[in-house]
């Protein structure tokens, strides 16, 4: 990992698209902006691993008993 | 196509109802390529297979029957990404845990499949908002529409 040390309002340049600004200091947060294409993807980290564990937990559905008790069809 | 899954066996499906989410589903790379499956017995939950591989099937549900007035704020961008026309629909599902202890199933709110069904493409959408959570409760919202299967399985639960 690439560790910086921006003060307030200093900015960080990734690549040739995307700048990060470093917009607000508090005590125990700091307030971070983000410049970015429309289609670059920006999460916080511990909301994207969240669904990603929901999704995995989904999959884990009990099978309801469904053995040769249903019609399947596709939708 | 035919895909053999694990819990609806052989399952014919022709390739105009796969749907591609670029993507993945986060976790879930086999999702790349999946579609839907209705069983009567477990309405409303549809279930989402994934072609690629048949051990996996997400359950999914309609979120206006968790919360009626449902209405994320969803970038111009996602759209764009999932060639949708001006004033074309957009099908919106969200991904159900359904555990042991059925009453404790949730849906995730914060993180719809967004699907383009004229051109077969979707995307998990992560909203910016803090309004909608990942795990939703949502027993009380379906147990009045679950089929009789379900509604027994909740019943076994609570006599123990």
């Amino acid at each position: 990992m690439l560790v910086l040390t921006r003060r307030l309002n200093e900015v960080i340049q990734l690549g040739d698209d995307i700048q990060i600004t470093v917009v607000a200091i508090d005590a125990d947060r700091v307030k971070i902006g983000i410049d970015a294409p429309r289609t670059t993807k920006i999460y916080r980290r511990e909301l994207l691993e969240d669904v990603m564990r929901a999704n995995r937990e989904a999959a884990q559905a009990p099978a309801v008993d469904l053995n040769g008790k249903f019609h399947t069809e596709t939708k | 196509m035919t895909v053999f899954t694990r819990r609806f066996g052989a399952v014919q499906v022709p390739e105009d109802k796969v749907i591609s989410f670029a993507e993945g589903i986060p976790g879930l790379e086999c999702m790349k390529r999946s579609f839907f499956i209705k069983v009567e017995e477990t309405l409303p939950f549809y279930w989402l297979q994934s072609a690629v591989d048949g051990d996996v099937a997400l359950p999914v549900i309609d979120p206006v029957l968790v919360d009626e007035g449902y209405a994320p704020m969803v970038e111009d961008s996602v759209f764009e990404e999932l060639l949708v026309a001006p004033g074309q629909d957009v099908l919106a599902v969200v991904i159900a845990v359904i555990p042991d202890d059925i009453r404790r199933m949730s849906a995730n709110m914060a993180a719809p499949l967004l699907i383009n069904l004229n051109r077969n493409l979707g995307k998990q959408v992560v909203l910016d908002s803090s309004d909608y959570k990942v795990r939703t409760p949502i027993y009380e919202a379906v147990r009045g529409r679950m089929k009789e299967d379900l509604e027994r399985a909740g019943a076994d639960e609570k006599a123990q």
